[in-house]
């Protein structure tokens, strides 16, 4: 390195590797040998052993700066449990689906699945057997009423259609062709029954249906008006309920098999941050025994809780931990709220990224809509923050350690 | 798990062991970010690259062969984002070159290597050498400085930095030879200036 000697041979070449601890015992006790003689791989040997010590002691391995170390650890970890999960997904099907064959929530969705079709087929029947009855309107009719999942419509469509099958069998027998009016009096007398199903069955907190005649907008949305008026779509299905609306993509949980998913919860019209509200709230509950449920094993219901409060508390690095289990855990599906809580932290911990992901799933949620532009905003302001310059943090030259 | 070896620990997380990858990122994490760091000269360019290293090792688990070297394959991945970023040019240069870097609390540069002078001048001096060995590492051809950095910072064989930079290891050795002696120089000046001074 310090010039190369006129008498340099074939073993000066190896000073490199013999400073840099490549050579194997033999070369290197021949080096050693070869050294001991050679003036010239001395004195480049000591030169080198100085500049290397200068620079180990200029620059020593520095830690990366904690707040990187948490985020990255979260994201990794979440895209790592996110590959697992689709790896092992087929595996772990086949190691459940026993399971979940015998699972009172299978057991219950098979028995309604049986009891609907057989209800829906002998519905049919009875309607095809009779003449003149356009075939197109009887599939439609019995798709809609086999296919009803809201709970009140459930019962209300079944009185319903009994009705307006009645009343246009009646027609239909009396004068061949009355189908049109049959099924004026079908919707009609749907409208009835949901009306009277909403005012009656104790169903108070659904918001009042407009006048006969008027369909809200809301409600009513999407129907067409040359089907038989689809009462299940009068009452808002909760977002649980929405199958298909389920973020295809969700961080950690893989999709759990339909058959097996949880039932859905009983139609309520309370929009979804109250429903949260009330999941968070309860704040009494929680804190008489919160640091032992944490410790040992909380329920789900508890960690969702203690979720939304550490959240609330602002302490989001723990929130997120939380939430990243919660999104993890299979049998849980949290409420949109919850989800903006969890985008929130994510966008704190500087998974901008991931943030975005999550909250491009929650702008199907109207519930939420005004909290999601909002996060959306303070995530697109981030983004072209970190875009324009990227501070240097301070903590980098702090957590600086010499090397070992 | 904290004692597997790097090919263990990927297959264990090949097979869906999450704990797996993370002693992994715990392991490495380290002298990646420092390698990246040198390379980009940007902080916060580290910090993405490390990141965007890790998932790439994520997303191309299934692609790893087990008779490849796990670190050589990381370093590979790291290395070939640290090069695309350098050609769109999107490190700055001036922000690193006065970026703290080490612990400046640590005993003085010049009492470690000479040995000789002691106090405040000393450590002035001391962070002096430092600042000019730390420029005369950025300016070495990015050729010399990523076997450099890839041999002295991330402590990798030359027969592994080979693979990565995908020459030959004598090629290798040819250019932490004209590194080092570029650096030696850089450290003789300074000697001669601070000598000169006194």
């Amino acid at each position: 390195m310090n010039g190369a000697t006129e008498n340099r041979t074939g073993t000066c070449e190896q000073l490199l590797e013999y400073a840099y601890g490549e050579l194997g015992a033999e070369p290197r006790r021949a080096f050693e040998q070869h050294l001991a003689g050679c003036a010239s791989c001395q004195a480049e040997l000591a030169s080198l052993e100085r500049v290397r010590g200068a620079v180990k002691a200029s620059l020593p391995l520095v830690e990366p700066p904690v707040n990187v170390t948490g985020a990255l650890h979260a994201q990794l970890l979440h895209a790592a449990a996110q590959r697992a999960g689709g790896r092992g997904k087929l595996r772990q099907l086949r190691r459940k689906l026993p399971r979940l064959l015998l699972s009172p929530a299978f057991l219950a969705a098979a028995m309604f699945v049986v009891v609907g079709t057989a209800a829906g087929t002998m519905w049919w029947r009875g309607r095809v057997m009779m003449p003149g009855r356009p075939a197109a309107t009887a599939t439609v009719t019995e798709h809609e009423s086999v296919n009803a999942n809201a709970n009140v419509s459930e019962s209300v469509n079944t009185t319903a259609n009994e009705k307006a099958s009645a009343n246009a069998d009646d027609k239909d027998t009396a004068f061949g062709s009355a189908a049109p009016k049959a099924e004026h009096h079908a919707v009609a007398a749907k409208k009835k029954a949901v009306h009277a199903a909403q005012t009656n069955d104790g169903l108070s907190g659904l918001p009042a249906l407009e006048p006969q005649g008027q369909p809200s907008k809301l409600y009513l949305e999407g129907r067409k008006e040359d089907r038989p008026m689809a009462v299940e779509r009068v009452v808002p299905r909760p977002a649980s309920a929405k199958g298909e609306e389920a973020p295809l993509q969700r961080a950690f949980a893989p999709a759990a098999p339909a058959a097996a998913a949880p039932p859905p919860a009983p139609v309520k019209a309370t929009p979804m941050a109250e429903q949260s509200d009330g999941l968070m709230g309860g704040a009494e509950g929680y804190a008489s025994g919160s640091a032992e449920s944490t410790k040992a094993a909380p329920k789900p219901i508890d960690r969702r809780k203690q979720a939304a409060r550490l959240a609330d508390q602002g302490r989001c690095d723990e929130a997120l931990r939380l939430y990243q289990q919660l999104v993890h855990d299979p049998s849980l599906r949290l409420t949109p709220d919850e989800r903006l809580k969890y985008v929130d932290c994510l966008r704190q911990a500087r998974l901008t990224q991931q943030a975005l992901d999550e909250l491009e799933t929650l702008k199907r949620e109207p519930a939420v809509a005004s909290k999601v532009r909002r996060e959306q905003q303070l995530l697109d302001g981030e983004v072209r923050a970190k875009a324009k310059a990227k501070p240097l943090p301070a903590a980098a030259p702090a957590e600086a350690k010499p090397a070992q | 798990l904290r004692e597997d070896s790097d090919e263990s620990l990927m297959l264990r997380y090949r097979e869906g062991d999450v704990r797996a990858f993370e002693v992994l990122v715990h392991r490495h994490r380290k002298a990646l970010y420092n390698f990246i760091l040198r390379f980009v000269r940007d902080t916060a360019q580290a910090e993405d690259l490390l990141q965007e290293t890790f998932l790439r090792v994520i997303k191309g688990a299934d692609a790893w062969e087990e008779q490849a070297k796990l670190t050589t394959w990381v370093y590979t991945i790291a290395r070939n984002l640290c090069v695309d970023a350098a050609r769109r040019g999107q490190h700055r240069k001036a922000a690193s070159l006065d970026a703290p870097i080490g612990d400046p609390e640590g005993p003085a540069l010049i009492e470690r290597i000479a040995g000789a002078q002691a106090g405040a001048e000393a450590e002035a001096t001391s962070r002096e050498l430092g600042a000019r060995l730390k420029q005369a590492i950025d300016a070495l051809p990015d050729e010399q400085r990523e076997i450099f950095l890839l041999r002295e910072v991330s402590d990798l064989q030359f027969n592994e930095i080979a693979q990565i930079v995908g020459t030959s290891e004598n090629t290798v050795k040819s250019r932490m030879r004209y590194a080092l002696e570029k650096l030696r120089e850089a450290l003789e000046e300074y000697r001669d200036l601070a000598q000169a001074a006194k």
